[in-house]
């Protein structure tokens, strides 16, 4: 049996196009995150939400149902406007400090996010050696008391004051 | 014959300008919608939803943890087993007729054919060509590798499909575009330079041209040796040395068939042995 190239060109357009829309019926084209972050696997913290996944695409909303961070401690941690912190997504961060944050190597941005949260839920998080938080994130969490000795210290060199 | 072979040759062109265009808008709807402007009836999906390959990359994390890595979403999978089911029919039916990045570079090199006729795809020496074409499997390997450690879409700081409809944005790369700009510069002098040497997708699905259904076979008995197959064949395949075309580069353009390039009827095919109809 022999295919032409009119039949080819049919039945690759119809295999995509009729593939996307069965699966669409059945609730499997999703072309958005799910912003559910994968669990720790395993240790101590195994079955808890884990900081390292929050992604860019995460609002402040999403990461207050993952890991109960109250959203006006996030906005006054990072800056951000009451008014727009619900629908405030992390990525945007990177934007709204660009040009106020002049030395190089320095980034606030998703990856801050992931240190603030982890900081404020206890949860053991390496951050990029580039990553820096704002001082008043830094406020937030020693009025919480959840920092220690060496993190008050390691946050002493990666914390900006933007508030100048 | 002539009328007949320039709608089989057009039938290609034209599925892979509607990938292209929908590609392009879906695109362009999404970045609008980011501004508050919303396109009616086109998707606003993110274009690694709509990505196969961020399928393939995830397919460790998603195995080992549940999880899709960043960026990449169920539409990926979908449509990653979608590619799969056609290259297991057709082979790589999706670089010949659907990639956008494939298209592009094939519509640049027919400037290149124009400027260079016979000579066109033929600069790299054959001995040194043969062992190129093994590059993109170190390509995929290290992306497989890196995405499992990392679990970030890394490609995606080298990746010239999405340096392509995003070079407008700071989400690019400066390495993507550059790669992009090399792939559209080098298409004037081979085809598909991407497809052939780097694209860790093309390696992955030009594994399933060995096991494919429907072949690219070619009848000895009525084969003139006219070698107009081989010409034609924008990936070099020698289609006149073998009665079927197994070569892991192979695209299913269907150039080489007795549609397009072979003069004889019913001597160079896509078809399955012993099938009937
Ligand atoms: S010309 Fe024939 S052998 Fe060459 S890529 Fe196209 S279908 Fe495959």
């Amino acid at each position: 049996m022999r295919i032409r190239a009119n039949v080819l060109g049919i039945l690759v357009v119809i295999v995509i196009f009729g593939g996307i829309a069965m699966t669409s019926v059945i609730g499997l084209w999703n072309t958005t995150n799910t912003k559910v972050p994968a669990q720790i696997s395993s240790g101590k913290y195994a079955g808890v939400s884990d900081p390292a996944d929050i992604r860019g695409s995460y609002s402040f909303t999403d990461i207050n149902r993952n890991f109960d961070v109250s959203i006006e401690d996030l906005a006054a941690a990072f800056g951000v406007e009451e008014s727009i912190a619900p629908g405030f997504k992390c990525k945007d961060l990177e934007a709204l400090y660009a040009g106020m944050v002049e030395e190089e190597g320095i980034e606030i941005g998703t990856d801050a996010v992931r240190f603030f949260v982890a900081l404020y839920i206890e949860i053991p998080y390496t951050p990029a050696e580039s990553t820096f938080i704002p001082t008043s994130a830094v406020e937030i969490l020693k009025e919480k008391g959840v920092l220690d000795d060496e993190q008050l210290t390691y946050l002493e060199s990666h914390s900006l004051d933007l508030s100048k | 014959m002539v009328a007949k072979k320039s709608s089989a040759r057009k039938i290609r062109l034209v599925v892979q300008i509607f990938i292209f265009a929908l590609i392009a808008l879906i695109t362009l709807s999404k970045t609008l919608e980011e501004t508050g402007i919303i396109i009616p009836f086109l998707s606003t999906a993110s274009l690694h939803a709509l990505c196969p390959f961020g399928g393939v990359v995830s397919l460790y994390q998603y195995i080992t943890t549940g999880t899709l890595v960043q960026k990449v979403h169920e539409s990926s999978l979908v449509l990653m087993y979608i590619v799969i089911l056609l290259t297991l029919a057709f082979g790589g039916v999706f670089c010949g007729w659907v990639c956008p990045l494939g298209s592009i570079q094939e519509w640049i090199g027919k400037i290149g054919r124009k400027i260079f006729k016979r000579k066109y795809n033929n600069f790299v020496p054959a001995g040194i060509d043969k062992y190129l074409r093994y590059l993109r499997y170190g390509v995929l390997a290290w992306v497989i590798y890196a995405t499992a450690v990392t679990g970030k879409l890394i490609f995606v700081d080298v990746d010239p499909y999405f340096a392509l409809f995003n070079f407008w944005s700071s989400e690019v790369a400066v390495a993507a575009l550059v790669i992009l700009g090399l792939t559209l510069v080098g298409a004037i002098f081979v085809e598909r330079p991407w497809c052939k040497y780097f694209c860790p997708y093309g390696a992955f699905l030009g594994l399933g041209n060995l096991i494919r259904v429907f072949k690219i076979r070619r009848n000895n008995s009525t084969c003139i040796s006219c070698k107009a197959c081989d010409r034609e064949c924008p990936m070099n395949i020698k289609v006149s040395e073998s009665k079927v075309v197994l070569n892991h580069q192979c695209i299913t353009c269907l150039e080489c068939t007795s549609e397009l390039a072979c003069p004889v009827d019913n001597t160079v095919n896509l078809s399955v042995k012993g099938v009937k109809m």
